[in-house]
């Protein structure tokens, strides 16, 4: 196997501890960062997040993958910095105002991660003047994300998209709805632009988003 | 025609038999949470457990709180459980009056149920947050393996001493294992981990003649024929993410199923009419019912909207086998006139009578 091989492989058994190594090793033996990042790191990530879509993988799975691609990705960031790597978008999420949730936010942050974006997270309880005020700072978002997992915290994500509605940034951002109760007919009800069943089907429609 | 009571209308259907009506669940169940077990803050409030865990009280949820986020867990890593985890000592605890004062009177026409909450895998992200307890299952199983051996140990001296100082009926053992799309975790991880211990919890309570009441939200599907396996008395919630006419079909003649109602896009969804929440009442008895399977109409909601619904319950539920019970509906809809439109009582669990 080469080196290449042996961090994806690291990454699919989930094992951050080898990934940080041998992502050091290939740095070493003079592999560009941004190589080792979308052939080594990236394809594993998406292997996963297809698994986990067709039910054969499981949340624990992704979580550990993710966390040991962000082992190597860590490794990597000053390198891929000089050599001047731009992430394929920037994104903002969150869970919306009165939802405390954050399992499934969380994931879906990994793994849009994973696919090379750069994700800033607002965590939970997010009012939608904290998504408005995040988007009014950084002009240069292209997704926002939200989250709700309680048929009764739902209409807090009509809130937040309409808040950013009102202050005039909707036409500069898309926004992506998920949750469990969430559905396609909720999204396309409070004019969404994406909406996904799953973290690894949301890494997957938000490349899709940002390469129009 | 000698009218039977809601417990003896239930010990029909422990014993396989068709019931005389369908239970309504508030009328069936006196249901505590034991003073003596400390597995949240006092009165499920804001406070600590008896494991030190930190909890917060939404209180528009009654009696569900939550971890606190943000503070740090009280275990890290998993290898170090043995040395982290203090356990209670039940010894220590004054059962006898934690006993007089949840159940001053057991109800005779009621079944006794002590809720226990935090089952094994819940316990394990109480203590170390639900993402690091998730890595633990893949990364460190062997590990969970003998936490969660330890924790139904535990359960188990729970059990005897809720039957020799409560004299419970039955036990509510709550460990959600489903997401709404799926396991938590791989079946496998559930089959070698968890599976073996609540089966020592199920032949303990049995052994102690103590009915066992499985609790896991979610969908379950891939487990659910070995978890009926275990022997447990009653499944809830069957909630109506997984395919319940598969389960009527497979189990019914194995387990009575508590739950079913719809209440992610009927009970809590704030549009939802009356005659809709009527209509999801119906047709989950006439689903369960008319399949011969023995069934318990029941939803965990958010809203109060779910008295209404177990409400439905009683009115469709007390005539579905027969009139026989067609007085008791006419007072049971006096009462309810009677009684108003008042808010729920607070620090009511939904449908369920608690006595903290």
């Amino acid at each position: 196997m080469t080196i290449i091989e042996d961090i994806s492989s690291a990454v699919m058994r989930g094992k951050k501890k080898e990934v940080k190594p041998l992502v050091q090793q290939a740095l070493d033996e003079g592999i560009a960062a941004e190589v080792i990042l979308n052939e080594g790191l990236v394809p594993p990530m998406g292997i996963i997040g297809d698994k986990f879509s067709a039910g054969e993988a499981f949340v624990p799975e992704m979580l550990v993958a993710a966390r040991a691609m962000a082992a190597g990705t860590e490794v990597l960031k000053p390198h891929l910095a000089e050599e001047g790597a731009e992430p394929v978008g920037k994104a903002v999420i969150g869970t919306v105002k009165g939802d405390m949730h954050d399992i499934g936010k969380n994931l879906v942050r990994m793994m849009i991660e994973s696919k090379g974006f750069e994700v800033a997270d607002l965590g939970v309880d997010v009012a939608p003047e904290q998504f408005v005020t995040f988007l009014q700072e950084h002009e240069d978002t292209d997704i926002v994300c939200c989250s709700a997992l309680l048929t009764t915290t739902m209409p807090a994500i009509k809130a937040t998209i309409d808040a950013i509605e009102a202050a005039g940034l909707r036409d500069q951002v898309k926004v992506m709805v998920g949750g469990a109760p969430v559905t396609q007919a909720f999204a396309d009800e409070v004019g969404a632009d994406a909406y996904t069943a799953d973290a690894g089907a949301a890494a997957v429609r938000a490349v899709e988003l940002v390469r129009g | 025609m000698e009218k039977i009571t809601e417990r003896e209308n239930f010990l029909r259907m422990v014993r396989g038999e068709q019931p005389a009506f369908m239970p309504h669940q508030p009328s069936l169940l006196q249901m505590i949470i034991p003073s003596a077990i400390g597995d949240r803050a006092e009165n499920c409030g804001t406070g600590y457990d008896w494991f030190g865990v930190h909890w917060t009280e939404d209180p528009s949820m009654p009696m569900m709180p939550m971890v606190t986020p943000g503070v740090d867990p009280v275990l890290e890593d998993i290898e170090d459980w043995e040395e982290v985890i203090e356990w209670p000592d039940l010894d220590a605890i004054d059962w006898e009056a934690c006993a007089r004062r949840d159940v001053p009177e057991k109800d005779p026409t009621k079944i006794l149920c002590a809720m226990m909450v935090s089952g094994p895998f819940e316990r394990l992200h109480d203590l170390m947050g639900f993402e690091e307890a998730l890595c633990a299952l893949v990364t460190n199983p062997e590990e969970c393996e003998a936490f969660f051996s330890r924790l139904c140990d535990f359960k188990i001296e729970q059990i005897k001493r809720l039957k020799q100082y409560y004299d419970v009926d039955m036990v509510h053992f709550q460990d959600d294992w489903g997401t709404q799309n799926d396991l938590m975790f791989p079946p496998e991880v559930w089959r070698t981990l968890i599976k073996p211990h609540v089966q020592r919890v199920v032949d303990a309570a049995h052994e102690l003649g103590v009915l066992f009441d499985q609790h896991s939200c979610g969908k379950i599907d891939r487990i659910v024929g070995e978890v009926v396996g275990m022997g447990i008395d009653v499944l809830d919630p069957v909630q109506p993410v997984n395919d319940l006419p598969a389960w009527i079909d497979a189990y019914k003649d194995d387990v009575i199923f508590m739950g079913a109602l719809d209440a992610q896009n009927v009970i809590d969804d704030p549009e939802a009419t009356d005659e809709e929440i009527m209509a999801e009442v119906q047709e989950k008895i006439d689903l369960f019912g008319n399949a011969g399977a023995r069934f318990i109409p029941f939803a965990v909601a958010l809203t109060p909207n779910v008295m209404k619904a177990l409400d439905d319950s009683y009115l469709y539920g007390h005539t579905f086998y027969d009139d026989a019970y067609a007085d008791e509906v006419e007072a049971f809809k006096e009462a309810i006139a009677a009684r108003g439109d008042g808010p729920m009582k607070a620090g009511t669990v939904p449908g369920t009578d608690m006595n903290q």
